[in-house]
């Protein structure tokens, strides 16, 4: 019978213990832990580092320099692209390459003979034998460097993100930057000793120091504690006793009720309000509003879903006959009786109305019967509830009585609306209409190029800036080529062809828009190298041009100066 | 209840040969009735339920009690008539009643239990007043709650209940209300799932000002002494706790020494209530977790469920189990009156107490509630079971709907879109040769005739599409990293989401360039303790002069599939992936900051997902089913308290319940999911009390895939399952060789 020989062991004193190494034996003995090493190392930073280089071993560390400039290279090359001041023509960065080639070392000249492939292999090898010796300064001062670079594209790719193609920022922009990230803290600050009153008084001062802050400035402030989640009722007393008459709050999720009160009655001149993911406006300040704000004439307001009818009722009654431009969005308690209740005492005096994702409202039929302004200039009715209560009767009837002068058609999807309304409708009512600006027909998947086409070509529209076929799934090349062809191609500001997935890299070969900053061809498969040359080249005045999924176009992309292509998967990967 | 219904089935049919032999003197009459017995019971039973129904529509309160009484008046008539032996009248009578009147006769107290319940006073809202302490303005319906919490333990016979309202409205906050109202009545024990552990704790912190004393047992370093646990107020743990701890105390675990049996601390504390969140987790009430539960001493019981009956009937009687409400709990004896909260069959066959065989005991639940709905669904005498339980659960449970008092909760609008893309070619490409090949296989079972058989192959192929719609490298590596040996793996350091340059590793696991994580740590301003890991954002330990980590293939295996990449920069995206980029680009804006969570169900798209999002300048979270409390908890502070921290990676079945995320308002999920509940609650996680942004849920789908078709299949089955009260919400879920065939014809 088999008997453990450790046996007679295992009863000593010692008692039982777990298979540990010599050193982990050692390491406990010492009393050595991480964290003593942490320590030391914490130490060691206050001292300075001074570490004792040993000679590099192989030429093949070189190799590294090269792939490292090489990778500098293409930084460049790539920030040329993005920036507007330098050169990026193609021919002078190879010979910007090839200069610094042979600035380096003259042994290295044979690598640059070498294939890509090669040099890749080799320095993969390399990588791992410099790990082997990470003291190795050399070494080290290569890594840094690699570093650096992946820490410039990451900055560029965040730049593209956010849209900035200016480096230097003003110093204004760059007070209130300073002036919003230190209310967050102030307010964090505030909020441990809880004390408004002082922060309140604070807020004044800060008003005092600043002096009259120009209501350009205000706005840009009010831009930047929205992005910094900052407005809220301490933060608002900046805006209040102030002669201002328009006021756009982007974030107002953290006001509450209070506040919204306040700022009716301490800013009594505001004739415009625009209040963004206002969340916690509820019925008494709404009424607030329209008692103490005698001049207003236009509210925009996203996401009021405390407000409830008996409210609205009430609100449009104050409102009666003033209120001229009433945008709202994002609310299940705006129902078909509020609409006809605003219609009803509003509707002689709109002139601007916007009606997008409310899920409640199911009659849009209501809307042409109400509007008699003459001056009625922008409808935008997006995302109904049921696709089937916006039809083409609906838009039509609302056409046939306000298209005549007006500069905005928003219809972002409808889904129910088909070639009818392009041709019964936009055709018939929009064709002596000198004064369009804006058309939005986003996600109409039911619209067809042969009624796109006969609407375009019917209509001249000298004065369209902006215009949006995005998600038209069923539109192909003819129709947008009808687009080019439209008068419309001379003032066109902003296009966005998104996701169009009918259309073809040819389509782009006679598109000229002299005019045109933004071009919006994300998902537009066609998209490659070649066409984001030609498009560069042709519309001289494009500024930024969006191409998200467009797997076709590569790093090689010729960009020309002044152009940012975001989006585009070499940059960031 | 799944294996409680198997057993009741077997008692049912055995009972019934057991009744003839037993009623020996009645087996003529029972023959010549026979043909009667199927057609006649039933008619008579229709008009009897139908008059009953029109009584309840006519009136209110009363007529209840009294339709109750004239049925039992009738019934107790007819046990008249069969005294008398009129033998026509006898074939009325199903077994059901049979049995009923047995159960009557020898516990004639039950009959009073259904008129008391339904003459208990019906539940009026009542508000609280705002507790003291709680720093949370608690709203309306909260207060109306917190009464019913403390009027259900102090003055009702139940001594606790189930409070289910919907999920987002609150249920933590109204316990943790109760908690302080008498700070007397403790200690109290609450169990959670381990995702709501730390929220928990949290909330109660917060809101109490740190009136409560809180101790989580949970982790290796729980305390295991009684004493330490005695000057607490609240203990919180979960249920895997629970039941270990109640496994290691009953049944012991194995040792050297043979079986140990280790006294649990949790089930030696007289608690003064138990709180259990999400109570669901006991559903199958002969699993351990139940037996764990039900174990426990305390004098008061609460369940928090949003979604109570998710299946089955069966599932509430765990609860009501838990609960411990008589008679319902009981197993009665037919032959004589012997009552017991516990089957105690030693010998399987004679009851200990009273020597009756098995057939002869009945559970009083089973009998009244479960059995007819099991058998008739919900109509005839399943009606009335049905009616049974709600008027039960009318006195011990307290639901409200966000519907209800949407005014009350001013929640905003909830948009829900599909936003559909289509392949590019080369995606098209590979789709195509894999949806083929897939296709081909699944004719051959079909033609073979087994598809059921190979309903596992199937399903993984079924995976392998949907996987290839989100990206091709969850199909291809996958493959490339179980076969070829060749492949080389890399580290990736997660602060410059390159490969490392020496790698070394933190203590939780996660992996930096040497100099990456130095210049991190030399770059943090204030005091070096509070210093968090990049990634998980606990404390950050990690020793910087370390050698560099090597390439172990083994580990390989289990990284993340970002590490299988190629990084050379021909790495290439997939439409869905840059879809969302696309979206995500489109939030950002300088004049707002709108927060966003990406959920997927595949943990490896989440990797990919969030690699790609780093590159492009976006700063991530990601909260994974492998994470501690505590490294979820200060991730998911990160995520609220950081302005730049703009989305928030989880995956399905890590973070689908359970989880607060008010600063987020844009909720994104990547892959359609067989359950559309499970979806529906992902959205839940935004739009909840406190959100003031208008909340929208995307879902991706790529329309030239299996994808579509899930949505297409989701659609008809909810349709389906609208229309017909008898499904249940698991049939949305099944995939039958219907369906499958659904998906493979396009």
């Amino acid at each position: 019978m088999y008997r453990s020989r450790n046996r007679g062991r295992a009863n000593g004193s010692e008692g039982i213990k777990g298979p540990n190494s010599a050193l982990t034996q050692f390491l406990q003995e010492e009393g050595i832990s991480a964290e003593l090493i942490r320590q030391r190392w914490l130490e060691n930073q206050v001292t300075g580092e001074t570490d004792i280089s040993t000679k590099e071993s192989s030429s093949s560390v070189d190799v590294k320099t090269l792939d490292k400039s090489i990778k500098e290279e293409e930084e460049e090359e790539d920030r040329n692209s993005v920036n507007l001041e330098s050169e990026s023509s193609d021919d002078e960065g190879s010979s910007s390459r090839r200069r610094k080639f042979k600035t380096i070392d003259s042994d290295e000249e044979e690598y640059v003979e070498d294939s890509g492939t090669e040099v890749s292999i080799t320095n993969n090898i390399q990588r791992k034998s410099s790990r082997l010796n990470p003291d190795h300064p050399s070494a080290k001062k290569k890594t840094k460097e690699i570093l650096q670079s992946r820490k410039r594209k990451r900055n560029r790719a965040a730049d593209l993100l956010n849209r900035k193609t200016v480096r230097l920022p003003r110093l204004q922009s760059l007070c209130i930057h300073k002036i919003s990230e230190n209310i967050k803290r102030l307010q964090s600050e505030d909020s441990g000793t809880t004390r408004g009153d002082l922060s309140s008084t604070i807020y004044s001062k800060l008003r005092k120091v600043l002096g009259g802050i120009s209501t350009n400035n205000l706005e840009n402030l009010s831009k930047a504690l929205s992005k910094n989640r900052a407005l809220d009722d301490n933060t608002l007393q900046l805006f209040l006793k102030t002669e201002l008459t328009s006021l756009t709050f982007h974030d107002c999720s953290k006001l509450s009720f209070e506040g919204y009160k306040s700022l009716a009655i301490f800013s009594p001149h505001l004739k415009e309000l625009s209040l963004q993911m206002c969340g916690q406006l509820n019925n008494e300040s709404l009424l607030y509003i329209a008692e103490k704000l005698p001049h207003l004439v236009s509210l925009k307001l996203d996401g009021p879903f405390l407000i409830n009818e008996a409210t609205w009722e009430e609100f449009f009654g104050i409102m009666k006959g003033r209120l001229k431009e009433f945008h709202i969005s994002n609310t299940h308690r705006f129902n078909d009786s509020s609409l006809s209740c605003l219609l009803r005492n509003c509707g002689s005096s709109l002139e601007s109305l916007g009606l997008s994702r409310l899920d409640c409202v199911f009659n849009y039929s209501l809307i042409p019967q109400y509007l008699n302004n003459p001056a009625f200039h922008t409808i935008s009715i997006q995302y109904p509830y049921n696709e089937e209560d916006v039809n083409d009767e609906v838009v039509i009837n609302i056409l046939g009585q306000v298209g005549a002068n007006i500069r905005t058609l928003t219809l972002d999807g409808c889904q129910g609306l088909t070639d009818s309304m392009l041709i019964n409708g936009m055709s018939a009512f929009l064709s002596d209409n000198k004064n369009l600006e804006n058309i939005s027909l986003s996600e109409l998947d039911q619209i067809t190029s042969d009624g796109l086409i006969y609407f375009l070509s019917q209509t001249p529209m000298p004065n369209l800036k902006s215009c949006s076929f995005a998600k038209c799934l069923n539109i192909g090349n003819p129709a947008v080529a009808e687009l080019f062809a439209n008068e419309a191609k001379d003032s066109l500001i902003y296009l966005n062809l998104n996701s169009m997935k009918e259309l073809t890299s040819e389509l782009f070969e006679i598109m000229f828009c002299p005019n045109l900053e933004h071009l919006d061809v994300s998902f537009v498969r066609c998209i490659n190298d070649e066409s984001v040359k030609i498009i560069g080249n042709q519309n001289p005045k494009l500024k930024i041009m969006d191409i998200f999924g467009d797997n076709l176009v590569t790093s090689n992309a010729t960009i020309r100066d002044g152009l940012t292509v975001i989006g585009r998967q070499s940059d960031s990967i | 209840m799944e294996e409680g219904g198997f057993i009741r089935k077997r008692i049912t049919r055995s009972s019934r040969k057991k009744v003839d032999y037993v009623e020996s003197d009645d087996t003529e009459t029972d023959d010549n009735l026979k043909i009667v017995k199927l057609s006649d019971p039933s008619d008579h039973e229709i008009i009897e339920i139908k008059s009953e129904q029109e009584e309840e529509y006519d009136d209110d309160d009363m007529p209840l009690s009294q339709t109750k009484k004239k049925v039992s008046k009738k019934k107790i008539v007819k046990k008249k008539n069969t005294k008398k032996s009129t033998k026509p009248k006898k074939p009325k009578l199903t077994p059901y009643e049979r049995n009923t009147l047995r159960l009557y006769e020898f516990h004639p107290y039950l009959k009073d239990v259904f008129i008391d319940l339904k003459n208990a006073p019906p539940y009026v809202p009542h508000r609280a007043e705002q507790p003291e302490g709680m720093s949370i303005k608690l709203l309306p319906f909260q207060l109306e709650g917190l009464h019913w919490l403390v009027h259900q333990e102090d003055n009702s016979l139940y001594n606790g209940g189930v409070l289910a309202d919907e999920m987002g409205m609150g249920k933590t906050i109204q316990t943790i209300a109760l908690l302080l109202h008498n700070l007397q009545n403790s200690p109290s024990l609450v169990i959670a799932p381990t995702v709501a552990l730390m929220q928990w704790k949290n909330e109660i912190e917060q809101h109490t000002n740190g009136k409560l004393k809180v101790y989580i047992f949970h982790g290796a370093n729980r305390s295991s002494d009684l004493n330490d646990l005695k000057n607490f107020d609240v203990i919180l743990t979960t249920y895997t706790v629970i039941e270990s701890v109640f496994r290691k105390q009953t049944y012991g675990f194995r040792r050297k020494a043979g079986l140990i049996k280790e006294r649990s601390v949790l089930h030696n504390i007289p608690f003064y209530r138990v709180i259990l969140d999400e109570a669901h987790n006991i559903k199958d009430r002969t699993s351990n977790t139940s037996r764990a539960v039900n174990a426990l001493q305390t004098k008061k019981r609460w369940c928090l469920s949003g979604t109570p009956l998710q299946n089955r009937i069966g599932e509430m009687y765990s609860l009501i189990r838990f609960l411990d409400i008589n008679p319902f709990t009981k197993y009665f004896c037919t032959k004589c009156e012997c009552n017991s909260k516990e089957w105690k069959f030693s010998d399987n066959m004679h009851c200990d107490n009273c020597n009756h065989v098995i057939m002869q005991h009945t559970n009083f639940f089973n009998h009244f509630m479960l059995k007819n709905i099991q058998k008739f669904g919900v109509e005839g005498p399943g009606l009335e079971s049905f009616n049974n339980i709600q008027t039960l659960l009318k006195n011990i449970m307290l639901r409200r709907t966000k519907v209800e008092r949407a005014d009350d909760l001013g929640l905003p609008p909830r948009i829900v879109t599909v936003r559909k893309d289509y392949f590019n070619e080369e995606e098209k490409d590979l789709y195509r040769s894999l949806y083929s090949d897939v296709k081909r296989k699944y004719n051959a079972y079909v033609e073979d005739g087994v598809v059921l058989n190979n309903y596992a192959n199937i399903f993984t192929l079924i995976t392998r599409m949907r996987q290839m719609a989100d990206h091709p490298d969850l199909v291809l590596k996958r493959l490339k990293s179980a076969t070829g040996p060749d492949f080389s793996g890399v580290y990736i350091c997660q602060l410059c989401n390159d490969e490392a340059e020496e790698p070394i590793e933190s203590k939780c696991h996660h992996q930096f360039c040497r100099l990456c994580i130095k210049e991190y740590i030399e770059s943090f301003m204030e005091d070096s303790k509070n210093l968090t890991c990049p990634v998980c954002h606990i404390g950050l330990s990690i020793d910087l002069s370390q050698p560099s980590l090597e390439v172990d293939m083994e580990h390989f295996k289990k990284q993340s599939i970002v590490s299988r990449l190629n990084m050379g920069g021909n790495w290439k995206s997939s439409t869905k992936i840059e879809a969302l980029v696309e979206e995500l680009y489109k939030l950002r804006s300088n004049v707002r900051t709108i927060k966003s969570i990406v959920f997927s169900q595949f943990t490896s798209m989440l990797d990919l997902v969030e690699w790609r999002l780093k590159r492009a300048g976006f700063e991530t979270v990601k909260l994974q089913g492998s994470m501690s409390p505590t490294q979820r908890d200060e991730t998911i502070k990160y995520f609220m308290n950081n302005i730049n921290c703009e989305v928030f990676l989880v995956s399905l079945k890590a973070g689908g319940v359970a989880l607060n995320l008010c600063e987020a308002s844009q909720v994104f999920i990547l892959d359609p999911w067989w359950n559309p509940s499970v979806e529906w609650q992902s959205g839940d996680r935004v739009h909840r009390i406190g959100q003031y942004r208008p909340v929208k849920i995307t879902r991706f789908c790529i329309e030239d895939s299996i994808e579509s078709r899930i949505i297409e299949l989701q659609e008809k089955k909810a349709n389906m399952i609208h229309a017909t009260i008898n499904q249940d919400e698991a049939a949305i879920s099944r995939l039958t060789p219907a369906d499958l065939q659904f998906l493979f014809n396009s």
